[in-house]
């Protein structure tokens, strides 16, 4: 290969040809991407995304990028420049408006207050007085290399997240303690050099709230402890708030938090809002009912007791349930399969129950107990009702609200904001804040010229210009 | 018109370079979203074979049966000729265990079963949806003496088949009582 093809194959992949080309691709296969979305589901369409051609997309996209830069930036920096002498021909021919002035020649001094109060730069002749050349905006072409620029940081944020970022879900009922380890965690999405982050914190309340009783939601909301140091007599104090209202309650396990430990805060995390809690953004995106499932023998001995995470919020949806070996020590399994459903605020409607609002207002449970494929027990159960079944005795004994927590750590993120904040910054500076250029040159016969340059908008600018010759002819200026 | 046309090259060009480049690469990924794409495009319900009332009605009488069988003689073994996947077959091993350690067996007789519907859910799903009514008593392991008397229970029960090698096999079960506990 020659140097003559190795220099076409540098100035095209560095070209305006190559980035229009590639916006193109970039727009077929998203049309691509966005097809296969319609019919497989999202972490499919997420593996198409990451297949070669993408790859080789995103190579290209910023090998032009890098190339564009490098290529154009003597011709930004000569953008950048004062011209040497504005009055000569060579520099003047480069002004497409000229307007012809019938003002005097002393005008100069008066427009030379005009444009400095609109913010140009000017440059006059003080010996002769024979011109004046103004300029604004004069850095507005670095606005495009801090726009390409920011794809370079955008690329460097993705590469860091590809690497270190960490996402991962943790379903929490009220109380309980989250102390960032892998077990805990639903599913984790890891990078490559990823690990958990550390992040602890406990979950205190969990508050929907519904309009009118609907199931929608107005808001949703975690109470959470940032740290672990809850001292026994704030749990002791808990306890004996218990029978104040649910308001009254949060706002003095708050005091006695504050109180009795600095270092422990109390936050609030809403739906779909990030909180920082350590080394993690803490969100909560969804939340659910656990039940206090008791199972006792003939003889009043409890035999198990836990919370069960169940998705039975929704009206007239059930969830199963069937006892894990561990749980039971009595040497066999329980063969049975637990199917619960919840009602809110329970009531009867046609001799079937209903739920009247979202409201817990009369808590009840459907329950229907299945052994091998048979039912043995199918009806309601309220909150700490007993039923009797197989020489056994089941209860719900208590009731806590669960939520789904979003746990992500990406160290990314701030090269990514970094990169959208020059884009925009770029695209301003470069769009709103272009270069003009205005001259006025004296000839020796004492008539006076207005010349104008601007980067964009040129018949925008020239009315502009117009309409400021009419003002100097006018004397208004 | 110079410019369309070289955009409509670009766009030709790099939907065979994205297909050929990933079947070369990745022909795992890119051929299944196919089968998704020809799957969305090509089923038509109303083409597929219904499962008649009769030959739903004797698969389910024989998984019956065979069931109330396998639990009167507490015989797991028997459970390997009835067609049914390993999850629902563990479910009644538990359940035989159960009884055994409870030294008590349980004794089903079928009453009556109907077919209420047959949906063809696709090529190798089909759903039943039957009323049955069966007398189900206790005894004792050791001496089959009578440990409850006979309770008639009525029950709406939606199986689920799938169609393996030309035979249908129970893949879930879904009952409801109808004369509630």
């Amino acid at each position: 290969m020659n140097k003559e093809s190795i220099q076409n194959i540098w100035n095209f992949l560095g070209s305006r040809n190559l980035s229009v080309i590639i916006f193109i691709v970039s727009m077929t296969y998203s049309f691509i991407l966005f097809m296969f979305a319609l019919v497989v589901p999202t972490w499919w369409v997420n593996t198409i995304a990451k297949l070669v051609p993408f790859h080789i997309l995103y190579m290209l996209f910023f090998l032009n990028i890098t190339l564009c830069i490098i290529r154009w930036w003597p011709v930004i920096k000569s953008q950048c420049k004062l011209p040497a002498n504005p009055q000569s021909k060579e520099e003047t021919d480069k002004f497409k408006l000229k307007i012809t002035l019938s003002a005097k020649s002393n005008a100069i001094q008066k427009i030379q207050e005009f444009l400095k109060t609109k913010g140009f730069q000017i440059y006059i002749s003080e010996q002769t007085n024979k011109f004046l050349y103004s300029i604004k905006g004069r850095f507005s072409a670095m606005g495009t290399l801090l726009f390409h620029l920011s794809f370079l940081f955008l690329l460097f944020g993705v590469i860091i997240n590809l690497l270190f970022r960490f996402e991962g879900t943790a379903i929490l009922i009220e109380g309980q303690k989250f102390y960032g380890l892998r077990n805990q965690y639903k599913n984790i999405s890891p990078s490559f050099l990823s690990s958990p982050p550390k992040t602890t914190f406990q979950v205190d309340k969990i508050n929907p709230a519904f309009w009118e009783g609907k199931m929608l939601f107005t808001s949703l909301e975690a109470a959470i402890f940032q740290d672990m140091k809850i001292t026994q007599e704030n749990e002791i104090k808990k306890k004996e708030n218990e029978n104040e209202s649910t308001t009254e309650k949060i706002i003095q396990e708050t005091e006695i938090i504050q109180e009795s430990n600095q270092e422990t805060l109390r936050k609030l995390i809403t739906l779909s809002t990030a909180e920082k809690i350590d080394e993690a953004m803490v969100t909560l995106t969804g939340f659910g009912y656990a039940p206090e499932f008791t199972l006792k023998n003939l003889n009043d001995e409890i035999l198990i007791e836990h919370y069960l995470i169940l998705n039975i919020f929704a009206p007239g949806s059930t969830d199963t349930y069937s006892i894990p070996t561990p749980l039971y020590k009595g040497g066999y399994d329980y063969p049975y399969t637990f199917f619960i459903s919840f009602y809110a605020d329970y009531a009867e409607k046609d001799g079937k129950p209903v739920s009247k609002s979202m409201d817990t207002n009369n808590i009840a449970y459907g329950l229907k107990i299945v052994r091998g494929s048979y039912p043995v027990f199918e009806g309601i159960l309220k909150p700490n009702q007993w039923i009797e079944f197989d020489d056994l005795k089941l209860s719900f004994t208590d009731l806590k609200r669960w939520g789904n927590f979003r746990i992500v750590r990406a160290p990314g993120r701030i090269f990514i904001w970094l990169g959208l904040i020059l884009m925009i910054a770029g695209l301003i500076y470069r769009l709103c804040f272009y270069r003009k250029e205005i001259l006025f040159i004296e000839d020796d016969n004492g008539k006076l010229y207005l010349y104008g340059k601007f980067h964009y908008y040129q018949n925008l600018n020239k009315i502009w210009l117009e309409n400021l010759a009419k003002k100097i002819n006018e004397g208004l200026i | 018109m110079n410019y369309i046309k070289k955009i409509i090259i670009i766009f030709t060009s790099s939907i065979l370079f994205f297909f050929t480049v990933s079947f070369l690469t990745q022909y795992e990924n890119i051929s299944q979203s196919f089968v998704s794409f020809s799957t969305l495009l090509g089923t038509n319900k109303d083409k597929l074979p219904p499962v008649k009332k009769d030959k739903a009605l004797q698969i389910i009488r024989l998984f019956n049966e065979n069931i109330a069988k396998a639990y009167f003689l507490q015989n797991a073994s028997l459970l390997k000729a009835v067609p049914m996947t390993n999850e629902l077959r563990l479910n009644y091993e538990k359940d035989f265990y159960f009884l055994k350690q409870k030294k008590k067996i349980m004794q089903i007789e079928i009453l009556d079963i109907k077919v209420k519907d047959t949906t063809r859910l696709s090529e190798i799903l089909a759903n039943i949806k039957t009323h049955e009514l069966v007398k189900i008593r206790y005894l004792n392991a050791a001496d089959k003496t009578e440990l409850s008397q006979y309770k008639i229970m009525e029950y709406e029960i939606n199986y689920t088949l799938e169609l393996t090698e030309k035979r249908w096999k129970i893949t879930a079960i879904n009952v409801s009582s109808l004369n509630k506990t």
